[in-house]
């Protein structure tokens, strides 16, 4: 759903090369996270899962709600707290974004 | 002590978290860590429960995989069918068959097909042989994979085939058997199968196995 369109499945082992390829730059500042960035999940340092950011409430230092639209295997997209997911997700480990300039 | 293990790996709340798998290799990421399937590898590994014991649940299951609701039970055969891969590839191997003709099931499928290709491709370096040398030729085919090959080589000349004719070990001859059924089922231009398949009890299967 996040990387291509829903047009296909991609297989969670290209999750790292298709983030850098399409060049995505870790978001380690969390007060400058957006809409449309992408929340990954990895288990045991490897990805399981991705969402696309669909909400951010912007608290004093860092986002304290964060909502993202991702695809629970066949059941269907949900929209959903950045940390709730089914544990076959994986946990959640970081946020990922293709702007150009979050990094200025 | 099996009883223990069907209850925790047949229960809604651990069945439900495979609707959410994204992909075969997080399946057998998670199920290679989950603590479920750690202790039934434990307990088969230390023969406490016998292989056979899970791979006779996977067929009680099968019958009960209700075609209406993709999830029922789908979580559960796949993984027994996972122990069973880790534990004795040659039952994994049969309980894979039997799960890809069952409709109903998803990640069980998906697993079976990908062990059942993964199964097949280590036999068949060893496993295809043939000679063209004059006035005998014959060629022996033991993988489904090969018998596009098999049939190829059936193009170029009345072949007497006979695969194996020593004895051959229980999965040999299974995938064998499922290779004669294919040469009926997709009517080989070169004649009517006369494949004939022996069993002979309290040793190896035979095989005598001949088109003409």
């Amino acid at each position: 759903m996040v990387f291509a369109n829903r047009r296909t499945w991609i297989n969670p082992d290209k999750l790292f090369k298709i983030l850098k390829e399409d060049g995505y730059t870790k978001v380690t500042d969390h007060s400058k996270l957006s809409i449309g960035d992408v929340a990954l999940y990895t288990y045991n340092d490897k990805p399981t899962h991705v969402g696309l950011v669909t909400k951010v409430d912007i608290g004093l230092e860092q986002p304290i709600y964060v909502r993202v639209l991702s695809k629970w295997g066949y059941v269907g997209e949900v929209e959903h707290y950045v940390h709730h997911v089914p544990d076959f997700c994986g946990k959640f480990d970081s946020y990922w974004s293709e702007r150009e300039s979050y990094d200025v | 002590m099996f009883e223990h293990h069907v209850r925790e790996i047949e229960m809604p709340d651990f069945q439900i978290q495979f609707v959410a798998l994204s992909g075969l290799s997080v399946l057998q990421l998670m199920l290679s860590n989950h603590a479920n399937v750690k202790s039934l590898l434990a307990d088969m590994a230390t023969a406490r429960v016998r292989s056979q014991v899970v791979y006779k649940r996977i067929l009680y299951l099968l019958p009960l995989v209700a075609t209406e609701k993709e999830t029922s039970y789908d979580g559960s055969v796949v993984t027994y069918l996972y122990c069973l891969a880790v534990n004795e590839p040659d039952r994994a191997y049969q309980a894979s068959l039997r799960i890809l003709k069952t409709k109903g099931l998803f990640w069980s499928r998906q697993l079976a097909r990908a062990f059942v290709q993964a199964y097949q491709k280590q036999e068949i370096a060893a496993d295809f042989e043939y000679s063209s040398e004059e006035g005998e030729p014959f060629a022996y085919a033991l993988t489904e994979h090969d018998f596009h090959s098999f049939r190829k080589l059936a193009h170029y000349s009345c072949f007497l085939v006979v695969v194996e004719e020593s004895p051959v070990s229980t999965r040999r001859f299974e995938t064998l058997r499922a290779l004669s059924d294919r040469v009926a089922l997709e009517n080989v231009p070169f004649g009517p199968s006369t494949g004939k398949l022996i069993r002979q009890e309290n040793t190896y299967p035979t095989l005598n196995f001949a088109i003409a």
